[in-house]
This record gives structure tokens, C-alpha cells and sequence, in this order.
């Protein structure tokens, strides 16, 4: 039994961690790639990872995105941006904390320590030459993470949905980079860029032998099955998952078919034959299609509201009665 | 007098709204007074109806909805027997009122309730005390507090709401039963007089003017009045908003502190809903034969209660009473 | 508690490399040349003078009373460098768990490390023995008198053992409670029972808690950093451990299912994540096994308690509280209170749900209440009590006010609702100012207050990161009551921080000390 609250939490665990990791490679990247550029080069640059990440909203409200150090802020300690590290980190800690006494307490320290760690470089905003150091720092406490959830946690509902938060997410991101790199605004579409994106540069070059040709990256994101951060891998992975919530809970089984339906499109090709027809509408379908099982997701857990709006009614003698305010 | 009592009360919302729970005091008591022959309360959408006595002794129904629902209507019907009331009150003298174990067996209607506080100014108090200076036995003094009250407060609906302080009232000069139940015993109070808050039904067209009703069957609402403790002579009851004495024609649901311990309907529900309330009190005499069963009974399942279900409870609360 | 030995191998350092390792403080004061290697009989507790009252380690002439004698050789071992180094450890520790309380001394509350005195407070086993027979006694003639309350007839009342007034007039008193049915008429579940030892070593009962009495979960973990950081001072001592603390309240709870459901349902309910002790509420359901729900996960449908799962609902039997009874049902208390469940008191009058502690239970633990449960043990157990209460004069009595104030500067002012310090005043240790204004808030609500003689705490030696000085402590044990009552072994010790101060609480930047309660035949 879960309660649908933790479920929701353990969800936006999951969720939070790969947003974490994704922002800081981005960062990452951002950090060794636009100091090589020219102004303008830097501000597209800028731009289309903010667009990877989903953030165009968030930026616009925030204004001009124009130098590094205003991208790393923006990214890295930004309370108002809900993807920059330290609001992730922070989510990832609160849900743990209201969900701490099911998940392992190892797994609680360690994103408490993360959480405290960070705290300690944004509080002293940090230079950008501590930037490496504070990213290396995360993606080290994000290992440990995931070095827990995988050694030393137990395989229950809990862990089910933080994997499910995870798979999503991440598939989010992959589709999200690919229709970013497709509608890209110098007209290149940039393999190397893409798998730096995912941390899949290596095992492709392993895999192909060859320097990443376009059509070849976004086939090996979306398809490969030797890849656990392809789409098609993470899609296998949510099913099952969903697949053991059903056995053991009786629940989502919404969600499943439709993640299950996905899997089966992308395995069948189906995909693929609207990418060669017209990519940028079949990607961006595909984003949605990933968008809506979320939603379907949440639909299933119905966790409580947060703020749930209360009103009082009573009724007075003399006269008919009234309501109260909330 | 034989009454039946028919009180419906119908909430409607402008969007769904779920997880309602409400406590409904619409049961009258049972005591040497009056004699409830049958009561049920029924629920649209129905649900288990769970039925308790507070500490008070008054009955609590809880009714809760947990499903989606944009009206919530209760039904209310009772048959019940009142009695003549007693004799009115012998002619303590005032200085009865300072005993100490009186004081002592009737504190909590001696100190100021939530919605009887008189001490947050000095008017009502003060007003209290110059209405009944010239009192030498308790019967005048309750009789000018009740005067007071009258000239402080004329009837108008909708002038006030709950919440509604002492001393605001009297700045409004205007309420309803419920308003010149709480200055009453306010003031009461205030001059060293044990005084407690009923919340019941009344017989008559007009609640402001009981005493000449003809009537067969009324439409009204619900009805509140106030009880003073005279030494030696136990609780006897008053109504201010009309003047009159208690008889027949009031019953009794429960007495408190005041109207936060027996309001009618008190509850909650989720969701963002404005509501409209509409409430009903049907009164007539009873028919000498049995009614036939009421042309409007509806045939699904449904929660009905009847009679007090904890057979030792009232006995007790009756005990605490006296 | 397995052996503590075999749980932390790396631990194993022995006392005589802890003197070698660390510097000696450069205090001079204590008549140590800087570069002198100590004696081992000379350092921390070099020079400790116990104060005024009873010590709990040395006896009046300064020697060390029995129990202590081993635990007393192991310290005089160390230097303030180790001892700062091992708070330092437990530091990190507590700080890395997240094991903190928060301090409301300004508007936003701050999170402190939870403080924790290495040196540990021994308790031997006849002693506790005493302890147990008596809080037992206490906590079932407060059961008894609650259980009569609200579901009885009111016997202790009836009989002028308590005046009624008093009870009804109680902060604590729930008229909603009336009638509200409990199985086997346990209504303290959980009870903190403050007491002290006087100036002649008596047992003294300071304040009941019979609400929500917090604090166990610091009992836990002080056990559990303890042993990580001196495992080696468990090697000659047989405590009796502490970890079991969960399943003993899961069956205590399980017991207080209505109608004696098979594998009940129990759940722990708190106001959230924001509240003070949320950490020993998550402590607590983890310790237990059981579900950690806020009010927003409950839901009641047809009088049945249930619990949002992403199964849908499922029936909940016993929910063990830490919210306070004003918050639990927005339909009869606060309208716009949402840590609580509309319509959970409808299903507790109709009996289908069992909450813990009960409801009411303030009426018991009301300070003015309390001066009456040395004759409630009389009147429902036909018992002297065993443990005393300490001298209290009731400040609405005209007679008792009278003295009391007539010599205030050596007594204790309480309110009688307060918790947690808040509001006393120590006579002794008032200017006059403090004085008249506790004189006049008395005289204006006589009823809330009460007066109390001084007790001189008892003292233990404490780090002050220099030496060991003696340091005032008061002990809460814990006492669980479900079919059956026990006693958890040992129990919170509180220290005050400063010399000679007689507050110990840690919102008043007091510590804590591991309890070690000695197994029998260590004697």
C-alpha cells in the first residue's frame, strides 16, 4: 500500500533528481562551449538551452539571458526559476522529507547533504572558476543518489514510482533536445551537441565507431536499445514498473496501456516513418504524447491537494443560514 | 400539544463540491416537558446517518457526503408531545444569587461563552445593571432584563450574522431571535444570573408575537430563546424576541452556552462553491388517528434514525441538567 | 539493542590512546603545567564540585557512588580535546540525519542541532525498579479519572474528590470528548511523566503529559549516536536498550483497536512537514512500520475513517496523533484549520476509529489538576502513591494564595496550561520586578496558576568544553498504556546549560543525555 501522496511525491522524486542531472549538463556544457564563442554566437547558444530545458517561459519572465553569468545563475540558483539546481535539489529534499519514513534513511541523507552542500555554494555566490567544482559536486552527490536507490532501496511501490518520475522526465528531455536540435535557428542540426546532452557521446562513438552524423544521433536516442537513456529503453523501463504497481496495488493500469501503446509505436516503426515524412511534426507530437502520460499519471494517483480550498456552511435560527470563508 | 414538525433544509451549490460534513441539532430533546414520539432524518444525496448525544445533551446527527454532489438537502420530521410548562418562578430575592454553591453548579453559564461576551466593552453590562437596580427578587429582574433587551433590539431579518459581538448589536439595535437570545443572557450574566442559550422550534406564524396564534400549520424557521437558573426553582425560560413566556408551543431541540453549541447545521465541505441555503420549518397539530405514510416517500435505500440510540446517555445529560 | 560493541567496529579506540591523541587545554586555572602528561585519576573531573542538592555520580564527601564508579574512571581518562572532538562527531551526525528541534524565539522559527551531553545519566536497577511501580501507578489513576470523565459517571467528581469547576474549567478540558468511548479506557496511550529528584535524592513528580508528550525519538537516536561515538563506554555496562521503542507503541496502538480488530490499521498522523517535531513524527511511523498521513490524506465516508492510497481508500483503525486536539476536525473546531479530518469526531462518537492519545486528556494534565493526583491514586486505587508530587499551593484557593504570595520569592510560579517553561518564574532567581508582575498576573487569574515549592534538581557532571561541571537534569520517562501499561526503560534526560540554572528545557537552550537504565544483574 502507498499512500497517493507519497506516490505524487516519489513521482516528483524521481522527476526533480533527472531535472538535476540534466540541468547540470547542461551547464556543464554551456560552461566549456561559449567561451569559444563570439557574442552573438554565445546569445543563440544560450537560447537553445534554455529551449532544451523547457524553461523559454521561465527566462522571458526573468528578461535577457545574455551573459554566462547570468545563464549560470539563472540555471544554477535562480528560487524563481522552478529548473534551476537549488529549486530541483530543494523539491527533491522536501518530497523526501514528507516521505521519509518509507524510503531508506541513507537515501534522505544524502539528498539532505546535497541540498545543504549546494546551499553552502549559493549562499556564497559562487565565482564562476568555483563553477566546475560546484557541478562536479552535484553530479558526484546525484551518483550517490542513485547509488541508493538502486542498491538500497526496497523494490515497493516507492521505488516503482521514482523510476516512473525518472523515465518520464527523461524522456521529456531526450524528445525535448531533439526537437530543440531539429528547429535549431543556425540551421545545423548538431550531433555532437545532442549526445554531449545525454552523456551518450561515448557509447555511440563505442557503438557506430564514427564521428555522430545527425540522423544517426537522434536514431540512436530514440531507438537504441543498448542505451538506458534512449527513449525506447526508458519507455520499457516505465512499463514495468507500472506493470509491478498493477500486480501489486491494482493501480494505473491507465497508464500503463498508454505507455505501453508508445513503446509499441516506436518499436514498430511507426515513428520512425512520420520522422522521414516530416520530423519537426512528428517529434513534436511525440513530445506531447510523453506530456499527456504524465498528466495521465497523475490523473490515476489523485494525490490530496495541497491547498485544498475548505468553506464551512451552517444554518442560524430566525433566518435560513449562511456559508463561511475558507 | 400534539405537533408535527417537518424541517427541511436544502443547500445548493454552483459547482460540485465534495467531502461534506456536517453535524445537524434538529432532534428535539426528551424530557418531562416534552415527549418525542418519532423522528427521522433523511439525506439526498443519502448516506449513513450517525446519530450521538454532545455534552450538552442535545442529539447529533452527523451527516456526511463524500461523492461529488450540488445540493444537499435534509429532512427533518418529528412527532412530539409538550407538555405545560411549570409555574413561573417563586419570589427568591436577588441575594439568593450570590450563594456560592449556586454559583459554583452553574459556572459555565455564569462566565463568558464565545458568542456571549459582554466583556469586550462596558455597555451591555452597564445597561444590565441599570435596568435591574431597583430588582429586589429574581422574577423582576428577569423580567427587566428581557424589557431592556426588547427596547435595545427590534427584529429585522438579515441585520446581523453569527459572529456577531454584544456590543455590536447594541450599536445595530437590530437581529433576530438569535440576537436577543445572546444580549439576554449576556446581560444576565453580567448581573450574577445563571443564563442558557435554547435553540428549538416555535408554533407560531410570527415569532416575533406568540402568544395570539390560531393557526392550524405555520412555515417558519428555526427558533431561539434563553433559560435563567432561579434558586430554589431550577431553569425557567423566556423568550425575548416576542416578550412571552415559554409554553406549549415552544420545543425544545437543546440548551448551552450559547448558539455555538447547538446550531442547527454546522459543516464543511471541499471545493470553491458559493452556495444558496434554503430552510423551512413546517409546524401543525397532529391528527387524533396515525398519518398515512407521507405521499412523498421516496422508494431508493436510504439512512433513516430513529429514537436515541444510546440508551444511557440522555439519562445522564438529564441528570447534569437539573 | 544488539551489543553496542558489535554493531560500530571501528570504534574500538581505547581510552588510553583517546589521552594520547588529543592536545590538553592550555587552562592553566585548573593547576596543570600545559606539557605535563595527566595522571590518569586527574583532568576532566578534576576539581568538580557538585552544587547545591543531590549529585546523581558523586556523594557529599566527593566520592563516586557505585554506579557511576566505572563510568567515572572511563571519563577521568579523556581530555576536553577528545571529549570536543566526539561532540563534535555526534554533531555531524545529528546535523547529516536531520535530527534537529526548532526554536520559536522570533517570528521564524530556527532549526538547531539537537544537543547532546556525552556524559550519560545512570540509572541503577532498583532504583528504576521503584520509578516503573510508580509512574505505573500514577499513569492508571490518570487514566481512571479520564476514563471516569468522559465516559463514566463522573465518580471522582461526584465524591468531591476534584472539584467539578476545576476540571470543566480547565484549558485542557474537551466538552467534544463527552461520551466518546475508548477500548479498555486507555486514554493516555503515551505519557510523559516529568519528575526530579529533590535535595535528599527523592523522586519527585514535576508535571504529567498526557497530551503529546515529544521527545522519544531524541531518547532513540542519543542511544544510537552514543554508541556510534563511545562504543567503548558500553564495554562494562549491561544498559537496557531502547531501540524496541516502536514495536512496543505498534502493539500498544494495535491494542487500542475498536471491537479487537485482527492485524489493525494503524496510522500516525502529523500537521506536516513544517512542524517542530516533525522529525520524531516520521521517526515514529518508521519505527513502527506504519504510514506517516497528514489530514489531507484521510478522508471519512459513511462514519469510516479512511486512508488515500493509490488503491483507493482504505480503512484506517487506530490513527496516532501529534496534532493537537483543536485541529482535528474542522467541522467542530477551527473551520479553516486543515490539518485535521471533517468528520473524524462523528466517527469517533460512533466508535469505528480509535485516536491517541484521547481527546481531553488536557483536563488531566492541567498544573491545577495535577495537585489532585496524589488523592486520585488514593481514591481509584485504594494506594499510597509512590511517587510524591512536589509541595503545590492552588492559587485560587483564597487561603493557599494568600501565603503563597506572601513568600513568592522563594517559590515557583506556573501557569497552568504552559508547556515547555514558558511563563515560569523562579522566586529565587527573580529581581522584584519579575516578582510583582507574577503576583499580579496571579491575582488576575487565580484559577491558571499555581505555586510550587523549589526543588533543588539533582546534577550530573556535563561537558562545558573545558571540564566536566555538575549541570541540573530532570528525567521524562515514557509510559505506554494500551490492553497493558509499561514503562519505556529510561527516558529523556534533560540538562540545563548553565551552572546552577534550574531550566532544562531545550527551547531554552538546554541538552540531553543518553539514560542508561542498568540491567539487574550488573548490581
Amino acid at each position: 500500500m502507498i499512500l497517493a501522496r507519497h506516490a505524487d511525491a516519489l513521482l516528483w522524486v524521481g522527476r526533480y533528481l533527472e531535472r538535476t542531472e540534466a540541468t547540470v549538463r547542461c551547464l556543464d556544457y554551456a560552461a566549456n562551449s561559449i567561451i569559444h564563442l563570439r557574442g552573438d554566437e554565445a546569445r543563440v547558444e544560450i537560447e537553445q538551452l534554455v529551449k532544451t530545458l523547457g524553461l523559454e517561459s521561465v527566462a522571458a519572465l526573468v528578461g535577457s539571458l545574455e551573459g554566462r553569468r547570468q545563464l549560470f545563475a539563472f540555471l544554477l540558483s535562480d528560487t524563481g526559476n522552478p529548473g534551476s539546481v537549488l529549486s530541483a535539489v530543494s523539491a527533491v529534499r522536501e518530497k523526501l522529507r514528507s516521505t521519509r519514513e518509507r524510503i531508506p534513511i541513507e537515501l534522505w541523507e544524502e539528498a539532505n547533504g546535497l541540498y545543504l552542500r549546494f546551499r553552502e555554494f549559493s549562499d556564497a555566490a559562487p565565482p564562476p572558476e568555483r563553477l566546475q567544482e560546484v557541478l562536479l559536486m552535484v553530479r558526484r552527490a546525484c551518483l550517490a543518489i542513485s547509488g541508493v536507490l538502486n542498491e538500497g532501496m526496497r523494490r515497493d511501490e516507492g521505488y516503482a514510482f521514482i523510476v516512473i518520475g525518472r523515465m518520464i522526465e527523461r524522456s521529456i528531455f531526450t524528445v525535448g533536445l531533439i526537437v530543440a536540435g531539429y528547429t535549431d535557428p543556425r540551421g545545423t542540426i548538431d550531433a555532437t551537441r545532442m549526445l554531449r546532452l545525454t552523456s551518450s557521446l561515448q557509447a555511440y562513438h563505442r557503438r557506430h565507431g564514427h564521428a555522430p552524423d545527425p540522423e544517426g544521433a537522434v536514431r540512436y536516442l530514440l531507438f537504441a536499445t543498448d542505451l538506458p537513456r534512449s527513449l525506447q529503453s526508458c519507455l520499457l523501463r516505465a512499463e514495468d514498473r507500472l506493470k509491478d504497481i498493477g500486480a501489486t496495488a491494482g493501480a494505473l493500469d491507465g497508464s500503463r496501456r498508454k505507455v505501453g501503446l508508445l513503446r509499441a509505436r516506436l518499436e514498430l516503426g511507426e515513428i520512425e516513418e512520420a520522422m522521414a515524412q516530416a520530423p519537426v511534426p512528428a517529434l513534436s507530437a511525440l513530445h506531447w504524447d510523453l506530456a499527456e502520460v504524465a498528466s495521465e499519471i497523475a490523473v490515476e494517483v489523485v494525490p490530496p491537494l495541497d491547498f485544498p480550498t475548505v468553506r464551512s456552511q451552517y444554518l442560524r435560527p430566525g433566518e435560513a443560514g449562511g456559508l463561511g470563508g475558507t | 400539544m400534539k405537533l408535527d414538525i417537518r424541517y427541511r433544509m436544502h443547500f445548493r451549490y454552483s459547482e460540485p463540491v465534495r467531502e461534506s460534513q456536517n453535524e445537524v441539532r434538529v432532534r428535539p430533546r426528551d424530557d418531562e416537558t416534552q415527549r418525542v414520539v418519532s423522528f427521522r432524518l433523511t439525506n439526498e444525496p443519502p448516506t449513513k446517518v450517525l446519530s450521538a448525544f454532545d455534552y450538552w445533551g442535545t442529539a447529533v446527527e452527523q451527516v456526511g457526503v463524500r461523492i461529488a454532489h450540488t445540493a444537499l438537502e435534509l429532512t427533518a420530521e418529528t412527532s412530539v408531545d409538550t407538555l405545560p410548562r411549570p409555574a413561573p418562578p417563586p419570589d427568591t430575592p436577588v441575594e439568593a444569587l450570590a450563594d456560592p454553591d449556586f454559583r459554583a453548579r452553574h459556572f459555565e453559564f455564569l462566565d463568558p461563552s464565545p458568542h456571549v461576551d459582554w466583556q469586550t466593552g462596558d455597555s451591555v453590562a452597564a445597561r444590565a445593571a441599570a435596568a435591574t437596580h431597583s430588582a429586589r427578587s429574581v422574577p423582576d429582574l428577569l423580567a427587566a432584563v428581557v424589557a431592556e433587551v426588547r427596547g435595545a433590539l427590534r427584529y429585522e431579518s438579515g441585520a446581523t450574522d453569527i459572529g456577531v459581538s454584544l456590543e455590536e448589536l447594541l450599536a445595530g439595535g437590530a437581529g433576530v431571535c438569535q440576537d436577543f437570545a445572546h444580549l439576554a443572557i449576556g446581560m444576565l450574566r453580567s448581573v450574577g444570573v445563571p443564563a442558557r442559550y435554547v435553540s428549538g422550534y416555535l408554533f407560531a406564524a410570527d415569532e416575533t408575537a406568540a402568544g395570539d396564534e390560531t393557526a392550524e400549520m405555520v412555515s417558519v424557521q428555526t427558533h431561539a430563546w434563553i433559560e435563567a437558573a432561579v434558586p430554589g426553582a431550577g431553569w425557567c425560560a423566556f423568550d425575548p424576541t416576542n416578550g412571552g413566556t415559554v409554553g406549549e408551543r415552544h420545543v425544545v431541540i437543546g440548551c448551552a452556552r450559547d448558539y455555538g453549541d447547538v446550531p442547527p447545521v454546522r459543516g464543511v465541505f471541499m471545493g470553491g462553491a458559493t452556495a444558496e441555503v434554503e430552510a423551512e420549518v413546517v409546524i401543525g397539530k397532529r391528527p387524533a388517528v396515525e398519518p398515512a405514510p407521507s405521499p412523498g416517500a421516496r422508494s431508493w435505500p436510504r439512512a433513516v434514525t430513529q429514537g436515541p440510540p444510546l440508551g444511557s446517555r440522555p439519562q445522564q445529560h438529564q441528570q447534569q441538567q437539573q | 539493542m544488539a551489543p553496542p560493541r558489535r554493531m560500530y567496529p571501528r570504534a574500538k579506540t581505547g581510552a588510553a590512546r583517546l589521552v594520547r591523541a588529543a592536545p590538553w587545554p592550555p587552562s592553566s586555572s585548573m593547576g596543570f603545567v600545559a606539557d605535563q602528561t595527566p595522571a590518569p585519576d586527574a583532568g576532566l573531573l578534576d576539581g568538580y564540585r557538585p552544587g547545591p542538592g543531590f549529585d546523581e555520580a558523586f556523594e557529599a564527601d566527593g566520592s563516586v557512588r557505585e554506579a557511576y564508579r566505572r563510568i567515572v574512571e572511563r571519563f577521568s581518562q579523556l581530555d576536553a580535546g577528545e571529549l570536543r572532538r566526539l561532540e563534535r562527531l555526534v554533531a555531524d551526525e545529528f546535523r547529516r540525519q536531520g535530527i534537529t528541534f526548532t526554536v520559536y524565539s522570533d517570528e521564524e522559527g530556527t532549526e538547531r542541532i539537537w544537543p547532546m551531553d556525552l556524559f550519560p545519566r545512570l540509572i541503577a536497577a532498583a532504583e528504576w525498579d521503584e520509578l516503573e511501580r510508580g509512574l505505573t501507578q500514577r499513569v492508571a489513576a490518570l487514566n481512571c479519572f479520564l476514563e471516569d470523565l468522559y465516559a463514566g459517571e463522573g465518580a471522582a467528581i461526584a465524591d468531591g474528590v476534584v472539584p467539578r469547576w476545576l476540571v470543566v474549567s480547565s484549558g485542557g478540558f474537551e466538552r467534544n470528548a463527552m461520551g466518546i468511548q475508548v477500548p479498555h479506557g486507555a486514554r493516555c496511550n503515551v505519557a510523559g511523566i516529568d519528575v526530579v529528584r529533590d535535595g535528599e535524592g527523592r523522586y519527585r513528580v514535576l508535571e504529567d503529559n498526557l497530551r503529546n508528550p515529544s521527545g522519544i525519538s531524541y531518547v532513540v537516536e542519543n542511544r544510537a549516536a552514543m554508541a556510534k561515538a563511545c562504543s567503548w563506554l558500553f564495554y562494562d555496562h549491561a544498559a537496557q536498550p531502547v531501540e524496541q521503542y516502536g514495536r512496543m507503541l505498534r502493539s500498544t496502538l494495535e491494542s487500542m483497536a475498536p471491537g479487537g480488530a485482527d492485524s489493525p490499521h494503524v496510522v500516525v498522523l502529523t500537521p506536516g512537514i513544517f512542524n517542530a517535531a516533525y522529525f520524531e513524527h516520521a521517526f515514529l511511523a518508521r519505527s513502527m512500520g506504519v504510514e506517516l498521513v497528514e489530514g489531507r490524506d484521510l478522508v471519512v465516508d459513511d462514519g469510516t475513517v479512511y486512508v488515500r492510497t493509490i488503491e483507493g481508500l482504505i480503512a484506517v483503525d487506530v490513527i496516532y496523533r501529534r496534532v493537537d486536539d483543536t485541529f482535528l476536525d474542522p467541522v467542530v473546531f477551527r473551520p479553516d484549520s486543515m490539518l485535521g479530518v471533517p468528520g473524524l469526531l462523528g466517527a469517533l462518537r460512533a466508535g469505528t476509529v480509535t485516536v491517541c492519545n484521547a481527546l481531553g486528556n488536557g483536563a488531566a494534565d492541567d498544573k491545577a489538576v495535577y495537585a489532585y493526583v496524589p488523592d486520585l491514586i488514593r481514591y481509584y486505587l485504594s494506594d499510597e502513591p509512590i511517587i510524591d508530587n512536589v509541595p503545590t499551593y492552588l492559587m485560587w484557593d483564597p487561603d493557599q494564595r494568600a501565603e503563597a504570595l506572601g513568600r513568592l520569592d522563594e517559590l515557583v510560579a506556573k501557569p497552568v496550561g504552559s508547556s515547555g517553561g514558558d511563563g515560569v518564574m523562579i522566586g529565587p532567581h527573580a529581581d522584584d520586578e519579575e516578582l510583582a508582575a507574577a503576583r499580579a498576573a496571579i491575582e488576575a487569574d487565580p484559577r491558571n496558576w499555581i505555586t510550587q515549592e523549589v526543588v533543588q534538581l539533582s546534577s550530573l557532571p556535563s561537558f562545558t568544553q573545558e571540564r566536566l561541571e555538575p549541570r541540573h537534569v530532570d528525567l521524562r520517562p515514557f509510559v505506554l498504556t494500551g490492553e497493558r501499561t509499561q514503562v519505556f526503560p529510561g527516558g529523556l534526560t534533560r540538562v540545563a546549560m548553565r551552572r546552577g540554572s534550574l531550566i532544562v528545557n531545550s527551547s531554552a537552550g538546554g541538552g540531553s543525555k543518553d539514560t542508561w537504565v542498568l540491567a539487574p544483574e550488573h548490581q
